[in-house]
């Protein structure tokens, strides 16, 4: 076990490699002025002096290899840089806005995970019911929507109509709960609801399959009640893919915390990533986004290795 | 329904017809026998259709300035107007140019580079196949939405590089799926065949290898079509996107945001337009898959 995480996480280090190589080519590589990613538009109304200094202070006149090494040294030495724009070291901006964004990350991802599989277990069972039509229609219409509309929507009905919820802003689980809660309602529906409608139909599928396998029939034949057929026979099976897609989606989570963050105005690693790249502050972009790869490896890890721990079949090579 | 399929397809090929990606018309007819599909369809076609004919379809201009303030539905401006009094209706036909052409371009250019890099990772094996795939995985490590950002802050907005941004974020994964496709027909005895004939490596590639494994490839284009609308409402939304005054339908979502308390019924037309397309493609999508091969139900 110990020496497959190890070579997992080895394995990690030239995507990361490439990762970083990609981002720091394609921020570079931009047309234009070069001292406008670091200082933006002043850089136009500097003297060629000005300029000459500025370039050589910033390291910006060496030959890319050279700025990319460097970068990389002092990333790893723990020397994250500074935003351009507030200056702030980015560890810092960063580690104020991971606390926010995993809160809402984490409670998306119980509220989706906890609500879809018994709703999955539920449709498959009542094959063909009213009650599966409905919910397997409600699946469909909850992928068909984004959850920037589905956000929208909600404030209008919530905030604007009934007044009831808040619109914007973040308070913190550990501080005032109950307020807590009020604030994430809204943003932790937008964000779960597309990967919600995604596990129903993946474990309605999954749990259908494994119905009609031959050891459920062995195991009504032998006389199981229902409840035992279900829960230890057929879930423990039909599990299995479900497990994996819902660890497979937690990046696609945190790329959806981009645009719910914006809509209701949290300040989050969500928020900082967009910021960061609408003012072209590419220290923090750069950052941000092998952190977010980091965590997206993380979890893809993690899934795998839940995957193991629920299917004895599998062997880690 | 898969025996049906497998046991025509079966005879199909039995009376020599071969490759069952070109026997389109029967592929078609098979489509169009599934309701959703219909739906998918139709709701497409009456898109296109009004981005096509936006211009005769409404009498005005979708920039031009109508009234004064935003206006609820009348006869005039059957969707009302914006906060700036532009007509909603033709906003909102002109705005499914820009979701169309997006859609189109960006799984098109992912599905040619996509499989093309797929073919050259399974054939020459090596350290092209190390560059080309672990370059895959760093860029599907960047979760969702994030490539195209980091790409269009680059490449700056617009209609063409928000397709290509989306373009390339789609790629990895299709070459990863064309590469396993590859891998799996390389094994299988016509490849030697062909090989042992005499076959040039491109021929073999191209014309033997790629022409069997492309169900998969169309199956995941047109559900990679339904993910392009979303993002591109999403990056316009965002204001990365296709820039403003140009009609989109994520352009006109911001718009209805930036006034929610005021007219949240502005949110509703961009929405529902969206929600539809996204809709239709899936469906388009799902029934392809089923049609092409139903074996990839679960895996794509």
């Amino acid at each position: 076990m110990s020496t497959y995480v190890a070579r997992r996480v080895v394995e990690m280090v030239p995507v990361l490699l490439i990762l970083s190589v990609i981002v720091f080519l394609v921020l570079r590589l931009l047309p234009g002025d070069p001292l406008n990613a670091f200082i933006g538009q002043e850089a136009g109304v500097m003297t060629p002096e000005q300029r000459a200094v500025l370039m050589e202070e910033l390291g910006l006149n060496r030959p890319l290899p050279v700025q990319f090494a460097d970068w990389l040294v002092s990333l790893l030495r723990g020397d994250w840089g500074k935003s351009l724009i507030s200056q702030q070291p980015v560890a810092a901006l960063v580690a104020a806005r991971l606390n926010i964004t995993l809160q809402l990350a984490v409670v998306a991802w119980l509220v989706a995970t906890a609500l879809a599989i018994p709703i999955g277990v539920f449709s498959a069972l009542r094959r063909n019911s009213w009650l599966d039509v409905g919910i397997t229609t409600g699946a469909l219409a909850g992928l068909a929507t984004p959850n920037f509309l589905l956000g929208l929507l909600l404030i209008i009905l919530f905030s604007v109509y009934l007044k009831v919820l808040p619109t914007s802003g973040f308070v913190s689980l550990t501080t005032d709960p109950v307020d807590a809660l009020r604030h994430l309602a809204m943003p932790v529906v937008a964000l779960s609801t597309g990967l919600m409608a995604s596990l129903i139909r993946q474990t309605r599928s999954a749990m259908l399959e494994v119905m009609n396998e031959d050891y459920i029939r062995t195991a009504r034949a032998k006389g199981l009640t229902p409840r035992v057929v279900i829960f230890r026979h057929a879930l423990k099976n039909a599990l299995l893919p479900v497990v994996t897609i819902a660890g497979l989606q937690i990046g696609n989570l945190a790329s959806g915390t981009i645009i719910v963050e914006t809509i209701f105005a949290i300040p989050g690693m969500g928020r900082l990533t967009i910021d960061a790249i609408l003012i072209k502050d590419f220290a923090t972009v750069q950052v941000v986004v092998l952190i977010l790869a980091l965590f997206t490896m993380g979890a893809n890890l993690a899934a795998d290795l839940i995957y193991v721990r629920l299917d004895p079949r599998i062997r880690l090579r | 329904m898969a025996e049906r399929i497998d046991s025509r397809r079966r005879a199909r090929i039995a009376a020599g017809g071969g490759n069952r990606l070109f026997a389109r018309n029967s592929a078609l007819r098979r489509l169009l026998r599934i309701k959703l599909a219909i739906f998918g369809l139709a709701f497409v076609a009456i898109v296109t259709f009004g981005a096509v004919f936006a211009q005769q379809l409404t009498p005005y201009e979708p920039n031009a300035i109508q009234t004064f303030t935003s206006e609820t539905p009348s006869w005039s401006h059957p969707l009302g107007t914006d906060q700036i009094g532009r007509d909603q209706l033709s906003r909102l036909l002109y705005g499914a140019r820009a979701s169309l052409t997006v859609s189109f371009f960006a799984a098109a250019f992912a599905a040619s580079v996509g499989s093309v890099l797929g073919l050259v990772s399974a054939y020459y094996k090596g350290i092209v196949d190390f560059v080309i795939m672990r370059t895959a995985d760093a860029m599907l490590a960047m979760p969702g939405l994030i490539l195209p950002l980091v790409l269009l802050a680059a490449l700056g907005g617009g209609i063409s590089t928000v397709s290509i941004a989306l373009g390339i974020s789609f790629t990895p994964s299709i070459a990863r799926l064309m590469r396993g496709q590859a891998l799996s027909q390389m094994e299988r005895d016509y490849v030697l065949a062909a090989r042992a004939l005499g076959a040039s490596s491109t021929r073999l590639i191209f014309r033997h290898i790629a022409q069997n494994a492309l169900a998969p490839i169309i199956v995941a284009a047109s559900l990679g079509m339904s993910f392009a609308v979303i993002a591109e409402a999403g990056l316009s939304f965002l204001g990365v996107g296709v820039t403003p005054p140009t009609a989109t339908w994520g352009t006109m979502l911001a718009t209805g945001f930036s006034r929610i308390r005021l007219t949240p019924w502005l949110v509703y037309a961009p929405g529902v337009a969206i929600f539809l397309l996204v809709l239709s493609f899936n469906f388009l999508g799902d029934a392809l898959r089923d049609v092409l091969d139903p074996r990839l139900r679960g895996v794509i």
